[in-house]
């Protein structure tokens, strides 16, 4: 569908939409389908009493961003579909918003390792859509401002807001890959050392449409589960641990005993 | 020292004849477009066998991110989804996107040293992102069964349309 208005954007607005390695199309995505189903379930028990939930393990959180780190490469990279359009570039452009995301997470944050770890996905995730066109430093300037982004929008969203988003999936992948599908319209122009043949416009408005297709098919989905079948796990289940409840058995059974 | 130039120069030879033998095929016939499809899928498998490490890094993620009860269910959703993606993707999401059905005989879609094959996967590595992600949103309180047909329907329908 809207792979197929490029044609039309394209003669209005100078270019067609510009989604290199799915910013938007796979990421934005994600993250705003996720969006219903996190408000539809509501929150953990006991997530806004006084005690706080805290994350289990920082060790297997930094393992699990490492690997997608460098998966990312051939995500980005391979992106380009053949041998012969492959780009350095690409790479670059990765490593360097992948850089800009962790240093602002790190300022920002005040040296948070999960949000550290987190800021470098966050930069990844921005970069996607323009990384075959931005100049080196444009990169590191979009990884940043996402992974400012995603900081100061996961403690509104979990705090202020009491969305009970645990992975912060709505501010990692739907925000900062809407930004990044936006951002690829601003620093893929050549006025700011881009490459391109992309038109603010275009991304704008696809990034937009891409958002509310998303929020209403979840809706849609989720909403009926809801409605139908339950989507979410008895309370006594809950507190028990989806571990023990779904799967009978726990992450350390020997220690348990 | 001595021992180790010779060496040096029987693998040059080895080497060099190699190579010969190599531009010899090559000047016979299609040799360069064969090249040029065996490692464009190559670098095609690359790039998904890279994506499919991505998922055991949303795995862990989320193993980390969540509490020591619900670490089992975090790693069985992803490797799961991963499951019920391919399936979607393989019979319904694929076609659907690229009008290109794998139920044919397979020599027609073997050719180009099974370049769709591997762009499937690729392909597929990108949509299986969709439930990876929800996942870390809905993490610890989600059914599993209602969580995972959403997801197949996303991988299925959603992504094709988009």
């Amino acid at each position: 569908m809207l792979a197929g208005s490029t044609g039309w954007l394209a003669t209005t607005f100078g270019a067609p939409f510009h989604d290199f390695a799915g910013s938007v199309v796979v990421h934005a995505t994600g993250g705003w389908l996720a969006l219903p189903a996190i408000l539809l379930l509501g929150a953990r028990l006991k997530r806004y009493d006084t005690t706080l939930i805290k994350v289990s393990s920082i060790p297997f959180l930094a393992l699990g961003s490492w690997t997608l780190i460098v998966g990312w490469f051939g995500f980005n990279v391979m992106s380009a579909g053949s041998l012969e359009a492959v780009s350095g570039l690409v790479a670059i452009n990765s490593l360097m918003a992948m850089v800009g995301g962790t240093m602002a997470a790190l300022f920002i944050s005040k040296n948070d390792a999960g949000f550290v770890h987190n800021g470098a996905l966050a930069g990844l995730v921005a970069v996607c859509a323009g990384s075959d066109l931005y100049h080196p430093v444009s990169a590191a300037v979009v990884g940043a401002i996402a992974g400012g982004i995603f900081v100061t929008l996961f403690e509104a969203e979990t705090g202020k807001w009491r969305v009970d988003d645990v992975l912060g999936v709505w501010p990692l992948h739907g925000v900062c890959g809407a930004w990044g599908g936006i951002a690829a319209g601003i620093f893929g122009q050549k006025a700011l050392g881009g490459l391109g043949g992309v038109s603010f416009l275009s991304q704008l408005i696809v990034t937009v449409g891409v958002i509310g297709f998303c929020l209403l098919a979840s809706w849609l989905v989720y909403g009926l589960m809801k409605r139908t079948v339950g989507i979410r796990l008895t309370p006594y289940e809950e507190l028990r641990g989806s571990d023990l409840s779904i799967h009978k058995i726990e992450a350390c059974p020997e220690e348990s005993m | 020292m001595c021992r180790c130039s010779r060496v040096g120069s029987v693998l040059t030879i080895i080497l060099m004849a190699g190579l010969m033998t190599g531009s010899a095929q090559a000047a016979e016939g299609n040799a360069p477009t064969e090249l040029a499809q065996s490692s464009n899928t190559l670098f095609i498998l690359l790039g998904a066998v890279m994506i499919l490490a991505m998922h055991g890094g949303f795995a862990f993620l989320e193993v980390g991110s969540v509490r020591r009860k619900n670490q089992v269910n975090a790693l069985n959703k992803i490797i799961c989804e991963w499951g019920f993606s391919t399936l979607v993707y393989f019979f319904i999401g694929y076609p659907l996107a690229r009008g290109i059905s794998f139920l044919v005989p397979v020599q027609d879609m073997a050719a180009s040293h099974g370049f769709e094959y591997v762009k499937f996967f690729l392909l597929l590595g990108f949509a299986a992102c969709i439930p990876a992600i929800i996942s870390g949103g809905v993490a610890e309180r989600s059914k599993f069964w209602t969580n995972s047909v959403a997801g197949a329907i996303f991988v299925g329908l959603v992504l094709s349309v988009n």
